[in-house]
């Protein structure tokens, strides 16, 4: 091997190690300070003042309902918006235009979605600190995310294949049907359980709805007010005593067990059975047989 | 994709051609990509078109069941006859016209699902139910998929071979009934061999259809081909029985065509 080879793999397997070592090392510190705390109490009781007291049964709650009523509101939207961008033939310049404004506002820093969710829904609305403002404001937030993940799952079926369905006198409604989403709904599902699994520990678009983090109960309706979280941990690793971090540590440890189920989740609906025809299909009409030799058609003189 | 659309389903007549084009010009973003085309498919015959890459073969055969007009920038003037009656008018659904003039299209890839679910596709989606089963076990035998796979209809699509690919996407398109096939290079891809078989399957059809067969392969169009079109740079320049054409061109620059020289 060459010398700038080994420096190339010796460099990149230094990067690949400390990328590995940090995120481990601070899941094993926070196990250490949280593994007292992560009792069956821990999981049914309210917030307190006594640290041995207090559970997360309130931001657990609020977390899980949040994220349910939010993705029923959004991925309805979400998948309207993108099917009509990748499935729509005509008014592509339209498509085009909000495109870009669908990319441009989910790279918006997430307090942006904050400051809007709390002017527009808590203050114009007078929504407040209800669970509903919560849900509306973190629908923006993951609404333009959720499209694009969608889109590319909708991408990856192959144009010839839809092209198939055209030539046969399908108009959208049964190319969806019966093409793009026996091929893609697979993908369709994970992109939305790793969106929300990144949405779970989302706490930027929530902070300034001022979410309490003090609850002593459940959110029973949307007018409730809620907790989440990555709130609660906030809340608690700010306190002076010690007790607290170790309860801010198991909360962070619940947080992450629910963003990485809901990415485990992903990859074993995608990985499934493969993503169901796609692949193959793609494999057939790919480009490296259709560039390949030509078996008989050479011009006559050639 | 109507239910309704039978009734306005018409052979072409008894007496008249399969298929005229009248004065077709098909633009894209504003270039003429093919000139006051008018060309006449007899019942019964297979007419191949010829011309180098780029000549406008591809999207004459696409804007004639109305593919290429929902492509962006392309707009579309001229009669499509069939039976007396213009595709290119609005007021026919362009499905019909889809199922009317069935184009194949090379290395076709599956519809998802089995090879039953494929070959029900088109019936399902013009509404066609009662008589699926017949339909399909025709489209079946046309394309000599009978034998191989008629027992095993669910098995998936996706498993078959170039060749039986390429027959499937045949019996997509029989399944419907067409008046008339638009083959765009349907052997592209295939072995010399399976070529063979695909064309061999492709003469036995065609009659009392009629076929339009876009191809790259001089050969293909000598052997398949009751008459031959030469198309270049969007105008057709020559067309008439094909070893008239192959033999003895009437036109400067068919001759240098077939015989490889410069256009």
């Amino acid at each position: 091997m060459k010398a700038e080879d080994r420096t190339l793999v010796l460099l990149s397997s230094a990067a690949f190690v400390l990328v590995l070592v940090g995120p481990v090392f601070l899941i094993l510190d926070a196990c250490r300070d949280a593994l007292p705390h992560l009792k069956g109490a821990f999981f049914v009781e309210y917030a307190s003042r006594v640290p041995s007291r207090a559970g997360i049964r309130a931001p657990l709650f609020g977390t899980v309902w949040l994220l349910v009523l939010t993705a029923l509101l959004s991925v309805p939207l979400a998948l309207g918006t993108a099917l009509w961008l990748e499935e729509s033939t005509p008014r592509r310049r339209t498509a085009r235009w909000l495109q870009g404004a669908i990319r441009a506002f989910s790279g918006f820093p997430s307090i942006v979605f904050g400051v809007l969710g709390f002017v527009v829904f808590a203050q114009e609305m007078k929504l407040g600190r209800s669970l509903a403002a919560g849900v509306l404001t973190l629908t923006l937030f993951v609404a333009p995310a959720l499209v694009m993940e969608l889109q590319r799952a909708f991408a990856s079926v192959p144009p010839g294949v839809r092209e198939q369905a055209r030539l046969l006198g399908a108009g959208p409604w049964e190319r969806v049907r019966r093409v793009v989403w026996p091929l893609a709904w697979r993908r369709a599902t994970a992109a939305v359980l790793r969106v929300f699994g990144r949405a779970a520990g989302a706490a930027a678009p929530l902070v300034l709805l001022g979410v309490l983090t003090f609850l002593a109960f459940t959110p029973e309706t949307l007018g409730d007010p809620f907790t989440v979280l990555p709130l609660q941990v906030f809340a608690w690793a700010t306190r002076p005593q010690d007790e607290f971090r170790g309860l801010a540590a198991a909360a962070v440890l619940v947080l992450m067990a629910i963003s990485l189920g809901l990415q485990a989740l992903a990859l074993w609906v995608e990985g499934g059975e493969g993503p169901g025809g796609a692949d193959k299909a793609r494999g057939r009409s790919g480009g490296k047989e259709r560039s390949g030799e030509l078996p008989e058609g050479r011009r006559w003189g050639e | 994709m109507t239910g309704a659309g039978r009734e306005t389903w018409a052979w072409p007549g008894p007496e008249g051609p399969a298929l005229e084009i009248r004065g077709l010009t098909v633009r894209h973003r504003g270039r003429v990509v093919v000139r006051n085309l008018s060309l006449t498919v007899p019942r019964g015959a297979v007419v191949a078109l010829v011309g180098p890459k780029g000549c406008g073969k591809r999207i004459l055969l696409r804007s004639l069941n109305r593919m290429a007009q929902e492509e962006e920038g392309v707009t579309v003037s001229g009669e499509v006859l069939v039976g007396g009656r213009n595709l290119l008018d609005a007021g026919v659904d362009p499905a019909e016209a889809r199922r009317t003039l069935g184009l194949v299209l090379p290395q076709a890839p599956p519809l998802p699902g089995s090879i039953l679910a494929n070959l029900a596709f088109g019936p399902l989606v013009h509404g066609w139910t009662e008589d699926l089963d017949r339909r399909v076990d025709e489209a079946l035998k046309s394309a000599d998929l009978w034998e191989e796979f008629g027992e095993r209809l669910d098995s998936p699509a996706a498993q078959l071979d170039r060749l039986g690919l390429q027959k499937l996407a045949l019996a997509r398109a029989l399944a419907l009934d067409p008046a008339l096939l638009l083959l765009e290079d349907p052997t592209l891809g295939l072995e010399p061999d399976e070529a063979r078989i695909l064309e061999g399957l492709l003469r036995g059809l065609v009659p009392p259809r009629a076929a339009l067969l876009a191809t790259s392969s001089l050969q293909q169009a000598a052997r398949l081909g009751d008459y031959a079109a030469f198309l270049l740079e969007g105008e057709l320049v020559e067309f008439g029985p094909t070893p008239q054409v192959f033999t003895r061109p009437r036109d400067a620059r068919t001759e240098a065509f077939l015989t490889g020289r410069d256009l």
